[in-house]
């Protein structure tokens, strides 16, 4: 038998060794790939970017085929549950896999999915950490350092000469952005790293809030290969447990093409390596291991931006309404509010694994020194208040052949609760089912938590999702989910109960290795106020915005890669003309033979009649960066990223991008605002790895 | 001054019999074509009667008005064509566009050259192109035109301005064709006529050949502020030398259709379109060998 699936694995390896080596695309490409189908459309960069470090952490640093868990492949989105069964099963049934292209003989895995895993899986990748201590694993490891500039060409208000009336209106840094990294690691076992940011517009200088870079981040992460601890993290790390309800500061899966994307992984903690300056905690966090059982203590204390008030009453106490998510301190009125908030989070988690089943319990304490204080209008009525909170959860995973059920039940101890619990069936090879349903409570309240949700406040929603995988044949694929949803309390312009559904369809055809095209339609409904009625009261009335894209890839050579995309949305509110959006853009991708040499372009032309119906496509960039833009007006969009290797270990990165509308003067408003019609963008990005 | 004898609705719409008024008509009528969404200052549009019975479906085809269409396709022929092409916009003698294109096939790359008119005296608009295409792999070409355009309006004077296209044509599979074209990517305008606006456009279409006979053709076009507009057409071998064929467009709705004779001598094909409102077009465009057979 082994004989037999070692010659096997000959032929696949000599036939298909050629073809992956004469097919291969960039890290950066597949990575830009996968996550565009994961996140669909974006209303934020930030929570992305630290998706795609994620990603691009696995691709430097493989995950071993023979050693690597069920959560850890969890964590690759695009696989499926059957997916990971087959893998962990094949490894039980045949032993150590011999080569990463023994994961051709699985069934369960489609030629797609083994090119994407191909980047992110190896075969004895680490197979030295298990014999390497802390000291040896120090000396062995890999350090990186990256130094990133992006500036605009066009002047913005804010940057223009100060005068006296708008001294304390203008920004006090430069318009330039500039990052800097430094990684360390080794395979998973060791990372640290150091990243520094400022903003365009903040200032870099040595000052009372200003040091050096406006935002810090340091982190230092180990998993001993052995031992009582299990992981160990100091400075910034990420929490992820359970399915996120009850407390998870990691990445968050949404409504995506990936419609099996739904369940949280569980990794429970994580390095931070983003730029994101909320989004994760600030202290230690530690797991312990014993048989069965698992444990994860952590503590964070740090620092936040908040829009600090004071009262009007005679006492003079401050309160908050609103964390600052942006980050930005570019004025002085952005820099005074800097910080002025100190959150503490404590949190204590434990789980047990029986056989198939896995059952977790949680609890978190957070502190705010400064006390939050909600609006009087009736949609904030069940909006925490107050500086303390504290939440449980209790969660589960149940795997039996193709069936697993997860969930998560959490409680407040203000009495609110919510739960979400779901399951994937893998009926056969060819068809996966996901169903989900979530209940939260209209006084629910949480600090960090990112479960599986329509809204993003994880309250005051019930709902109900529903979606399938179905391979028709080699050549076709048919995804799809549907989710009902319903709030029982009021919303943010939304006075008064009400529903929403979507819905998404895709049907992706590869003819040849080398060509894949998709059509995708989706549709979101979702009830809001009539905006400009003439009535005494808000009513609400049903918006529906539809979506409708058809892309091609083709990978026309051994260095050409084509993508082509038409894409149309259409936004309708009763009483109100329809409003269309249209997208259309062209990208070529060539490198040269040895790969020293890379360049990306795209030509956009896009026809926007309204916000409503602004368009969303995903863009290539420059390493660790991750770019989704808004298209809004009409006009037409290009850019090019070149990549050049100039030495082994020497790489830059240069980004120039335009924007130019037609139907605009101006661009933005405030001290943002451009006079003209077009935004150049520059960015160039140099790394050093060793 | 003479009446001038004018057969159309528009007749009616006119109490006019001076020749002044009568060119003050054609004139504006001139300038609504500028902005008539589905050909779009025709200078700027498609060319050949092949395209026009496909209902518009112009940036698949390979033929010698790729030069105007889609530079792209010029590396499918294999031999020097030259093509003539004439519609009279709603039937209005006046409302006249024409077209001559010729390809030049040379060793590693295809050039094209053609010459676009439309108007009449007191308006009207020339376009000469110049066409490169290279076929980069046995699936992939691509092509830049290079663009002169020249508008003359009456008194006003007349503005001139470059502008380049971007074509770009893969084989996805021996039945598959999907091509790209973008015109005036950078947006420029004739600056000394500030109300003619140069119109940016991308086009992205499909061509199936579903068999030995029948091909279908997709093609969707977006131009800055303009509605979006959704071509298909189909077109059937009723032999090898008669063929027909039909499509519409939507925003605004347009049906065609149209028939071809196929020689290696020569090609001719006629067709027609129905604007809903604005009523009848006839087309005609001839392709002929400059050198050998027509392939």
């Amino acid at each position: 038998m082994m004989n037999k699936l070692f010659a096997l694995l000959l032929a696949f390896s000599l036939t298909i060794n050629t073809y992956a080596q004469l097919l291969r695309e960039s890290v950066e490409s597949i990575i830009e790939t996968l996550m565009e189908r994961r996140i669909e459309q974006s209303e934020s960069n930030l929570d992305y970017n630290d998706l795609q470090a994620h990603l691009l952490h696995y691709a430097e640093n493989k995950l071993d085929l023979n050693k690597v868990t069920h959560s850890e492949l969890q964590q690759l989105f695009f696989l499926s549950e059957l997916q990971i069964q087959a893998i962990i099963s094949h490894r039980n049934l045949y032993g150590n896999f011999l080569s990463v292209y023994e994961l051709q003989t699985i069934n369960a895995l489609d030629e797609n999915t083994i090119y994407f895993l191909s980047y992110f899986v190896a075969v004895d990748e680490d197979w030295q950490a298990n014999q390497t201590n802390l000291l040896a694993m120090f000396k062995e490891s890999n350090h990186e350092f990256i130094w990133l500039a992006d500036t605009e060409l066009q002047q913005r208000k804010g940057y223009k000469a100060v005068d006296s009336l708008t001294a304390s209106n203008h920004y006090l840094g430069r318009q330039i952005r500039q990052v800097f990294r430094y990684r360390m690691s080794f395979g998973q076992h060791l990372s640290i790293g150091y990243s520094g940011e400022k903003d365009a517009g903040e200032a870099f200088a040595f000052q009372s809030k200003i040091k050096g870079f406006d935002f810090h981040s340091a982190h230092v992460f180990y998993q001993p290969p052995k031992g009582l601890i299990k992981v160990i993290a100091l400075g910034d790390y990420q929490i992820n447990i359970g399915q996120g309800l009850t407390f998870s500061s990691g990445i968050g899966a949404r409504k995506g093409a990936l419609v099996l994307d739904v369940r949280r992984s569980n990794q429970v903690i994580r390095p931070y390596r983003s730029l994101n300056e909320n989004e994760f905690l600030r202290g230690t966090a530690v797991t312990f291991r014993y048989k069965n059982f698992n444990g994860t203590a952590f503590g964070s204390r740090k620092p936040i931006t908040t829009n600090l008030t004071l009262t009007d009453n005679a006492d003079n106490d401050t309160y908050f309404t609103s964390i600052t998510a942006s980050g930005l301190h570019r004025t002085p009125a952005e820099l005074k509010r800097k910080n002025n908030v100190l959150q503490t989070i404590a949190g204590l988690q434990m789980a047990f694994q029986f056989n198939k089943i896995e059952i977790g319990l949680l609890r978190v304490h957070a502190f705010y020194n400064q006390s939050i204080k909600q609006g009087d209008a009736p949609y904030q009525k069940y909006q925490f208040s107050g500086n303390q909170l504290q939440h449980s959860g209790l969660y589960y995973n149940y795997q039996w052949r193709n069936f697993n059920s997860f969930g998560e039940f959490s409680l407040n101890d203000n009495g609110a609760y919510a739960f979400t619990a779901g399951c994937v069936i893998a009926l056969d090879v060819s068809l996966d089912l996901i169903c989900l349903y979530r209940n939260f409570a209209k006084n629910y309240q949480t600090t960090f938590a990112n479960p599986f949700a329509e809204f993003a406040d994880v309250k005051n929603e019930q709902g109900y999702y529903s979606g399938f995988m179905f391979k028709l044949n080699r050549k076709w694929n048919w995804n799809g989910y549907i989710d009902i949803y319903q709030s029982k309390w009021l919303r943010y312009l939304v006075d008064g109960p009400s529903y929403g559904m979507d819905v998404l369809q895709e049907l992706h055809f590869q003819p040849s290795k080398k060509t894949q095209m998709y059509f995708r339609f989706k549709r979101e409904i979702r009830q809001r106020n009539q905006p400009d009625n003439l009535t005494v009261s808000d009513y609400l009335n049903e918006q529906i915005r539809s979506n409708y894209r058809l892309h091609l890839q083709q990978k026309v050579s051994i260095l050409l890669t084509l993508k082509s995309r038409i894409e149309l949305v259409t936004f309708a509110l009763e009483g109100n003309k329809q409003q269309t959006g249209v997208l259309i853009f062209q990208d070529a991708s060539w490198r040269n033979q040895t790969n020293k040499f890379s360049i990306t372009s795209r030509l956009a032309l896009f026809n926007v009649d309204d916000y409503n119906a602004r368009v969303y496509a995903a863009e290539n960039d420059v390493l660790h960066q991750f770019s989704v833009p808004m298209y809004q007006y009409s006009g037409v969009r290009m850019y090019v990223v070149v990549r050049l290797k100039l030495r082994r270990n020497l790489d830059v990165w240069l980004k120039l991008s335009e924007t130019k509308y037609s139907n605009v003067n101006t661009i933005s408003s405030g001290l943002e605002l451009i006079n003209g019609n077009r935004i150049t963008d520059v960015r160039l990005q140099m790394r050093y790895n060793f | 001054m003479a009446k001038i004898e004018f057969n159309s609705y528009f007749e009616t719409c006119l109490p006019l019999d001076t020749h002044e008024m009568y060119n003050y008509f054609i004139f504006w009528t001139g300038i609504l074509c500028l902005f008539n969404p589905v050909h779009a200052q025709q200078i700027y549009g498609t060319s050949g009667a092949e395209s026009a019975m496909l209902g518009g479906v112009s940036v698949v085809l390979s033929n010698a008005y790729a030069v105007v269409n889609n530079p792209a396709q010029l590396t499918s022929l294999k031999n020097w064509q030259a093509g003539l092409y004439n519609e009279n916009r709603f039937n209005q003698k006046e409302l006249q566009y024409s077209n001559f294109s010729i390809n030049v096939p040379i060793k590693y790359f295809s050039a094209g050259f053609g010459i676009n008119y439309y108007g009449f005296d007191q308006f009207n608009q020339q376009r000469y192109m110049l066409a490169l295409a290279s076929k980069i792999s046995q699936q992939f070409s691509a092509g830049i035109q290079l663009n002169y355009a020249v508008t003359q309006m009456g008194e006003y004077g007349a503005a001139g301005t470059w502008l380049i296209g971007l074509g770009l044509k893969l084989q996805i599979t021996t039945k598959l064709q999907s091509s790209f074209f973008v015109f005036n990517p950078n947006q420029a305008n004739q600056k000394r006529l500030n109300s003619i606006n140069i119109p940016t456009y991308a086009r992205l279409g499909f061509k199936h050949q579903v068999n030995k006979k029948v091909n279908a053709n997709v093609e969707f076009e977006q131009a800055i502020e303009q509605p979006f507009i959704l071509r298909f057409g189909i077109g059937y071998d009723l032999s090898q030398s008669f063929g027909l064929g039909t499509g519409f467009a939507v925003n605004p709705v347009i049906y065609s259709f149209g028939f071809y004779y196929k020689s290696l001598r020569t090609q001719v094909h006629l067709a027609s379109q129905i604007h809903q409102i604005l009523g009848f077009t006839p087309m005609a465009s001839l392709l002929v060998p400059v050198n050998k057979e027509l392939k």
